[in-house]
């Protein structure tokens, strides 16, 4: 599996456990106000799960290559549109949505756009943690000139050729 | 450490032989900048032949099958595709940041978060440059992150 994978990996099961934890809250907030008083089926926490994964697929769709910070928003666009179908499409499937209800497909859909900028800020300040790490690693590269990415026991060892340097 | 300098032929290639018992963190240094500071290109600034040395430049970019490289301030047309300097200058502080640019990690002021997993690349010129979401894990791995 190449590095890059792995990130992405790792990148979708931090997104998937953020997305979770902000369901729970909302699913909680949407009970009390739709279905309180309700006797609840233990499978509705199948449901979030399971929902919560498919939308966490999101991090995979790229339609647009992100050349341009448009097509970037484009593809967030896109994946915005995608959580509101799978879990409008969810809901209805498991029947704890009703669509004609515009009160609740109104308050449901309230609940995804909260949950989708809360898991997006939180992906941007880890994205903007990264960026300062990257800028630490960065100052101590130019300092060093270039070494802080192979170190001269990695060398010795034979793991880098001299040839590559 | 004894530096022994020969004159040779004209014509000759020139060639530095290191002679040591190990690679310790300073000699790698030197042997990195003298990699990188080596590399010449040689480009046509106004019918005049110009050498520009690779630790003078800023970044490659390749726009409508050609490919420019960037100084402080003036852009030179090369006659080398991106993916040749990309294999000519593996290893030094020149770096794939997109599909169609290179940067040289030397010259970026610091790196800025983007949207959709990008970072920008601030560079000492206040250029501002794109490293792709691809290209983010290379980073990383070039910085020893």
């Amino acid at each position: 599996m190449t590095v890059s994978m792995q990130k992405k990996i790792i990148s979708f099961f931090l997104t998937y456990c953020i997305t979770t934890t902000a369901t729970v809250f909302v699913c909680a907030t949407y009970i009390s106000i739709f279905w309180r008083g309700a006797l609840l089926n233990p499978n509705i926490l199948w449901q979030i799960l399971l929902l919560c994964f498919v939308c966490s697929l999101c991090n995979f769709i790229h339609p647009f290559q992100e050349r341009s910070r448009t097509r970037v928003l484009f593809n967030i666009g896109v994946r915005y549109l995608y959580i509101n179908l799978v879990v409008l499409g969810g809901g209805q499937l498991f029947r704890w949505l009703d669509i004609e209800n515009f009160l609740m497909l109104g308050v449901m859909m309230l609940e995804i756009l909260l949950v989708f900028i809360v898991v997006s800020a939180v992906m941007w300040r880890l994205h903007k943690k990264d960026s300062e790490r990257l800028n630490e690693r960065l100052q101590e590269y130019q300092r060093t000139g270039g070494r802080n990415g192979q170190s001269a026991d990695a060398v010795d060892a034979g793991k880098i050729p001299v040839d590559k340097l | 450490m004894k530096i022994t300098i020969q004159d040779i032929a004209p014509g000759e290639e020139e060639e530095i032989i290191i002679r040591c018992r190990n690679l310790d963190e300073a000699l790698l240094r030197v042997i990195h900048e003298i990699k990188t500071r080596c590399g010449k290109f040689t480009v046509t600034d106004n019918d005049k032949i110009r050498q520009i040395e690779a630790g003078d430049i800023y970044y490659f970019e390749a726009v409508d099958n050609k490919v420019f490289l960037y100084l402080e301030q003036d852009v030179f047309e090369v006659r080398y595709k991106l993916y040749e300097i990309e294999a000519e200058y593996n290893n030094t502080d020149f770096f794939r940041a997109s599909k169609s640019v290179i940067i040289n990690l030397d010259k970026v002021r610091q790196f800025a978060p983007e949207f959709g997993g990008r970072f920008e690349a601030q560079m000492m010129n206040g250029e501002k440059l794109i490293i792709s979401r691809q290209y983010v894990p290379a980073l990383k791995k070039r910085l020893g992150m």
